[in-house]
């Protein structure tokens, strides 16, 4: 086991594309750590330079104190799981998980005692003699999963892992895999575009666009306090609303909308608050989460509801505020209809600025 | 149940026309077959019988015991092995660079290759003659095994290219992520799934030497060292040609080929990759 450190990471493709751009990163001894972002946003490039299956174009990667940079794949000692799985189809399960030991001609005694132990972990035990394909798309990640563990190597990539497997699985071994690092301890780097993923999974997420870093924090701070309106939008589903307009006199307007941004100040917090609001064109961010349709929030504005989908534990509703399509989470029990007209409110503070320019998080004292 | 009687008529049309097929290929063979059992004076009957009132296997026994036959048997073996050994080991590896490296000249090589396909064997003889006369390679087994190699190749090498890109590279990074160097990724992981591919390589190659007539008749020029079918030939003199020998011989030659590709026809299965990945 090792910490990983990326420092001034880059990757340049000979078309001139910069898919990795300047990744500086620290993963401690045992972590777990998720990169998180759209499809092009350099992280499986980046988790690919990990595992020296990319030239790195400039900058250094660092296990434990070892530069790994110019060294082959196999010299690493970094296990990897790929999302489509890469087992060896000529081989048994036995046979592929065994394989990465016997090229480092490790002692018969020994692979036989670490597969064991690994097929114990994942339940294997009744496929060893198998080949891949009669295996299940499940059990085929769990060999994946298998291959890599029994190397014990210093540190696990996983390759979006699981975007193969039909939800219901995916659920499965996303708790599988979390009790898996809670057993090993394994340095871990973990790429998915899957945010539940990311929340559930992650030590601490990293959220990447276009080959850079836009924030790296735990799951909970990346939901509750996103750098930037990109993060913001990213994490967390349905996704968070963004409504353009100005504040003036702690009062945010847009198109004939109006919402009170600071309190009467009856709250000795909020007073604080008024004074450091910016004033002029902002972005008001808020989660449909934050949504409520009970009165005793500030008042947001009265909506045509468009859309009403009931989950049973959640209603979804979808409708528009001054020309910005918009999800609110309702409770379950709620009966509304579409074209039903509700009263929205917006619980004090549960609301996010965004700088129009920069798209940086504005205000919201980091608490 | 409605369509029972109409996919039966499909199966039986179906039927009708294999047999069609088979009786038009295996008449020949069945032909040859008789005259190669008939006694030397009723060679040219029009006996319907195949096998002959009067069977006999004089032609056999003469084609061991007064013919170099298996001479030419061990000639032709020997230039047919080395041809699919040397094919086999070129487009193995020359097939796997095309595929996975991207290297200068690359694609003009594929084009060059593939060019080499539009002129027929006929046309190359004259210029090929040429080279190998001045490598003083005439009437020499090597010469052979040069001339066959080059012309069976180039076809070898865009079939082991084209299925060397039919397995996915991702399971040559778990490889080299499990400590295989290239070459141990190539040899552990790549050329095992490939074997179908290695295979219609090796039965193209053999048969490109066993059978080949107009490069041989050039190249070699005594009877000892004659592959098969310069021999089957050499019964066909000026005045008369030996019928029942040639047709003994015929039968001889094409067991081998049936062996060998009864042999690796197992092999020829699709679907060896399925099962390592999920695309």
């Amino acid at each position: 086991m090792a910490q990983i450190r990326l420092s001034n990471l880059c990757k340049r493709f000979e078309n001139g594309f910069v898919a990795v751009d300047q990744v500086n990163l620290e993963i401690a001894d045992g972590e777990f750590l998720v990169l998180v972002g759209p499809s092009g946003c350099g992280k499986s490039t980046t988790l690919r330079m990990i595992a020296g299956l990319e030239e790195v174009s400039s900058g250094d990667i660092f296990v434990g104190d070892q530069r790994i940079n110019d060294l082959e794949p196999g010299a690493r000692d970094i296990a990897m799981v790929f999302q489509n799985y890469a087992l060896y189809p000529h081989m048994t399960v036995r046979e592929n998980m065994s394989f990465g030991l016997r090229m480092r001609k490790t002692p018969k005694a020994e692979i036989e005692k670490r597969v064991a132990a690994a097929t114990q972990i994942l339940s294997l035990e009744s496929l060893l003699d198998r080949r891949p394909r009669q295996l299940s798309g499940g059990q085929r990640q769990r060999v994946a999963v298998g291959r890599a563990i029994v190397r014990q190597p210093k540190a696990f990539l996983f390759d979006e892992p699981l975007s193969n497997l039909d939800a219901k699985l995916r659920v499965q071994m996303r708790t599988e895999l979390a009790r898996l690092h809670h057993q090993l301890r394994t340095t871990t780097v973990y790429v998915t575009h899957d945010q539940v993923e990311a929340m559930t999974l992650g030590d601490r997420i990293v959220v990447m666009k276009d080959g850079v870093i836009q924030q790296i924090d735990t799951p909970l701070n990346v939901y509750q306090f996103p750098a930037n309106r990109f993060v913001a939008g990213f994490i967390g589903s349905p996704a968070m609303n963004f409504i353009d307009g100005e504040i003036s006199a702690g009062v945010f307007h847009a198109a004939e909308m109006r919402y009170p941004l600071s309190q009467p100040a009856s709250k000795a917090g909020t007073l604080e608050q008024a004074r450091t609001l910016p004033t002029g064109p902002v972005t008001l961010g808020f989660r449909p989460e934050s949504l409520t349709t009970q009165d005793n929030a500030p008042r947001l504005a009265e909506v045509r509801l468009e859309v009403v989908e009931q989950m049973g534990h959640e209603t979804i509703a979808y409708f528009s505020l001054a020309g910005n399509s918009m999800v609110a989470r309702l409770s379950g029990k709620s009966t509304a209809q579409p074209a039903d007209r509700i009263t929205l409110h917006l619980p004090v503070g549960d609301w996010h600025l965004f700088a129009r320019e920069t798209n940086r998080h504005g205000q919201q004292p980091r608490l | 149940m409605a369509e029972a009687p109409k996919s039966r008529w499909i199966a039986a049309t179906r039927h009708a026309v294999l047999m069609l097929f088979v009786l038009i290929s295996v008449y020949p063979v069945i032909n040859v077959f008789s005259v190669s059992l008939r006694p030397g004076n009723r060679l040219r009957s029009t006996d319907l019988a195949v096998i002959p009132a009067d069977w006999t296997l004089d032609s056999y026994q003469k084609l061991f015991t007064e013919q170099p036959f298996l001479q030419w048997l061990g000639n032709s073996l020997l230039v047919s092995l080395a041809v699919t050994v040397l094919g086999v080991g070129l487009a193995a590896t020359g097939g796997y660079a095309l595929s996975r490296y991207r290297f200068v000249g690359r694609k003009a090589s594929m084009l060059a290759i593939l060019t080499t396909q539009m002129f027929p064997a006929t046309m190359l003889l004259l210029p090929l003659y040429v080279m190998i006369a001045y490598l003083h390679l005439v009437n020499t087994f090597l010469g052979l095994l040069i001339f066959y190699t080059a012309t069976a190749l180039p076809f070898c090498l865009w079939q082991m290219k084209g299925f060397y890109d039919t397995i996915p590279i991702s399971l040559e990074e778990a490889a080299r992520m499990d400590g295989c160097s290239r070459w141990q990724t190539f040899v552990r992981v790549s050329l095992p799934l490939a074997v179908p591919g290695l295979v219609i390589t090796a039965l193209f190659s053999f048969m490109t030497a066993w059978s080949e007539y107009i490069v041989a008749a050039q190249v070699l020029q005594e009877r000892d060292m004659f592959t098969l079918p310069l021999g089957l030939k050499s019964f066909q003199a000026s005045m008369s040609t030996e019928w029942g020998l040639y047709a003994a011989a015929s039968i001889l030659v094409s067991i081998p080929v049936v062996i060998v590709f009864m042999l690796l026809s197992r092999y020829l299965v699709s679907g060896l990759n399925m099962g390592g990945v999920k695309e």
